[in-house]
């Protein structure tokens, strides 16, 4: 696998994500966000320790159900990247109850 | 004299009858002057000591109260109600938990008393307690080092007798690190066995709410309490209670497989590996069935770690914006919304926090996704089926909690090869958190230079009984979990 240069998409991953990062020549007083270089290096460091995956290949696709037995649930993350509770147990596979977050008290939606 | 508040002796000491309230009051006077040689190391963010007295004044012996009076401190990002709640992160500074969670609310119903708010990496997004907006926590076996993270303040109160114990909470070793780092235990249970409703989410399918004590029976006894299914948490699992009498008696009717530390001998400090030989040997001695065991999975468990955790904080840190709850600037520059919140969260998320929601939104979109996110899902589950397949000799798997001694703060913190080296220090930590297993740090050892190694234990799922056991066993033939930080033995100058 090719080695990955995130350097032309962190502008928009900062926008998906509603963040700011400020270009290191802006005096320091002046800098309230993350500087740009120091995330670009500090992101494709990580990346590089997560291309030691691409060893493994040819992995089972059964494998992307969370393990299971009769008694542990996982919380699974939706690929679009929506936080949704489901029981894995063995009970039938069904959408478990949309677990509110903590920090949400009264939320009308 | 150096307080000893594990959850027998405070029970003793306390008494019954007319002392009681008196023998209560002196307690928490002692716990107070702690508090006060505490506050050097930073270990706390908002102290309730003084609310806490002034509840126990009301507080009358009762023989059913399990942890009547015992003072514990909860990690803040763990939700108490009327009391500021912040993960450590300049945009929660200033929220006051409108709720407890409900771990908190079990233990206080048996009389366990809050006595403040600890010290934690933003978010939980950290192992040395360094990105934290209240500033850095610093462990008091050696100031200039770092008490582990995220639960850094949570250790540092149970080393320096602030509580009974401390809770945490451990989504890739969280607790484990700062129990080994600052001497005592920690506990991270099976996930599912305690509610993470009022947890301030970091990546949920691996978050889990520990204990942190002085003694393997305060851990046990806590984590009992805290258990069971709470229909605010549909992941939590009822299981039968462990029979805590026969779990804490020390068995040698354990098998326990040692990992193999031949191919990752580089990476651990020489000092870490005589500890852990020396462990095993005494499991050996003491006629315990033990046995090398390789899992070679381990070296694809940061990578995967990484992956999940950032996609699932990425999403779960998407709800905070400013307007909901939490800080807002005073002077808000016109704009349009997306401007508002980008600014908000600029400025109100760390360094650290901003470099894992970038990159969970990059492993979770389009084009990238297969590449890492669903690979990442894949290796989860071979991590957990090799662990498993242990798990059918073996009662428990010894091996390290850290790498490494205490890490030493330095200058060079967040360059990009330092972030990638904090990553690695979770190596022996994640793959509980990845297969939901439970696990525990316990004191094991000292360095040459007088620094806390612990070392690590972990069993099949809602097996913690096992870990008590052999807790037990070990704890019955050392005092490593006796042992305190010079501070407390040594006046302070200041």
């Amino acid at each position: 696998m090719e080695k990955q240069d995130i350097t032309d998409i962190v502008p928009a991953l900062l926008r998906m994500s509603k963040l700011n990062a400020v270009s290191s020549d802006l005096p320091e007083g002046h800098r309230t966000s993350v500087e740009f270089d120091k995330l670009v290096s500090g992101i494709q460091r990580v990346l590089e320790l997560f291309e030691k995956l691409d060893e493994l290949e040819n992995l089972p696709d059964e494998y992307l159900v969370h393990p299971t037995s009769d008694t542990l649930r996982y919380e699974v993350f939706t690929p679009e990247n929506k936080c949704q509770s489901e029981l894995l147990s063995l009970v039938p596979r069904t959408n478990g109850p949309f677990i509110q977050s903590p920090l949400v008290v009264d939320d009308d939606s | 004299m150096i307080l000893d508040l594990g959850i027998d002796s405070i029970k003793s000491r306390l008494g019954k009858g007319s002392s009681f309230c008196n023998n209560l009051r002196d307690l928490y006077s002692e716990i107070k002057r702690n508090f006060e040689l505490a506050r050097q190391f930073n270990p706390i963010i908002t102290e309730t000591i003084e609310e806490a007295i002034q509840k126990v004044e009301n507080f009358r012996h009762r023989e059913d109260s399990l942890l009547l009076g015992s003072p514990f401190v909860v990690k803040d990002n763990i939700l108490t109600k009327g009391i500021r709640t912040t993960a450590a992160s300049k945009i929660l500074s200033n929220f006051v938990a409108p709720y407890s969670a409900t771990a908190v609310s079990k233990l206080e119903s048996c009389g366990a008393v809050v006595v403040g708010k600890a010290n934690m990496d933003e978010f939980g997004m950290g192992s040395k307690n360094r990105y934290s907006f209240f500033g850095p926590c610093l462990n008091p076996w050696d100031p200039a080092r770092s008490p582990g993270g995220s639960s850094g303040g949570s250790g540092v109160a149970v080393a320096l007798r602030l509580c009974s114990f401390a809770l945490g909470s451990d989504t890739g070793g969280s607790v484990r690190l700062p129990a080994s780092y600052c001497g005592c235990y920690g506990l991270k249970p099976t996930y599912g066995r305690v509610s993470r409703w009022g947890l301030i989410a970091f990546g949920s399918s691996l978050d889990q709410i520990g204990v942190l004590a002085t003694d393997i029976k305060t851990c046990a006894t806590v984590l009992e309490i805290m258990s069971g299914l709470d229909l605010n948490d549909s992941t939590t699992v009822e299981f039968r209670p462990i029979n805590l009498d026969e779990a804490l008696k020390p068995s040698r009717q354990i098998r326990i497989a040692y990992l193999d530390l031949d191919n990752l001998i580089s990476s651990v400090d020489p000092e870490v590996v005589q500890v852990f030989e020396r462990v095993r040997d005494f499991f050996q001695q003491e006629g315990i069935d033990v046995h090398p065991v390789k899992l070679r999975s381990i070296e694809y468990a940061i990578p995967c770690y990484y992956i999940i955790c950032t996609a699932e904080a990425a999403s779960n840190l998407s709800r905070y914006d400013g307007i909901r709850y939490g800080w807002t600037p005073d002077k808000i520059n016109s704009g349009s919304l997306d401007e508002f919140y980008s600014s908000v969260r600029s400025e109100g998320f760390g360094e650290e926090v901003q470099r894992r929601i970038l990159l969970g939104t990059f492993v979770l979109s389009s084009g990238y996704q297969g590449r890492y996110y669903q690979k990442a899902l894949k290796v989860r589950r071979l991590i957990q089926e090799e662990f498993s397949g242990v798990f059918k000799s073996y009662d428990a798997i010894l091996l390290p909690t850290s790498p490494t001694l205490p890490p030493r703060f330095d200058n060079s913190e967040s360059s990009a090869d330092e972030v990638v080296k904090d990553y690695l220090a979770d190596i022996f930590t994640v793959c509980a958190n990845l297969g939901g297993f439970p696990a525990v740090s316990f004191p094991a050892g000292f360095s040459s230079c007088g620094l806390p190694i612990g070392l690590q234990l972990i069993s099949n799922h809602f097996r913690e009984d096992v870990l008590y056991k052999a807790c037990a066993l070990f704890e019955q033939n050392h005092e490593f979990h006796k042992a305190v930080p010079p501070v407390l033995i040594t006046p302070s100058t200041e």
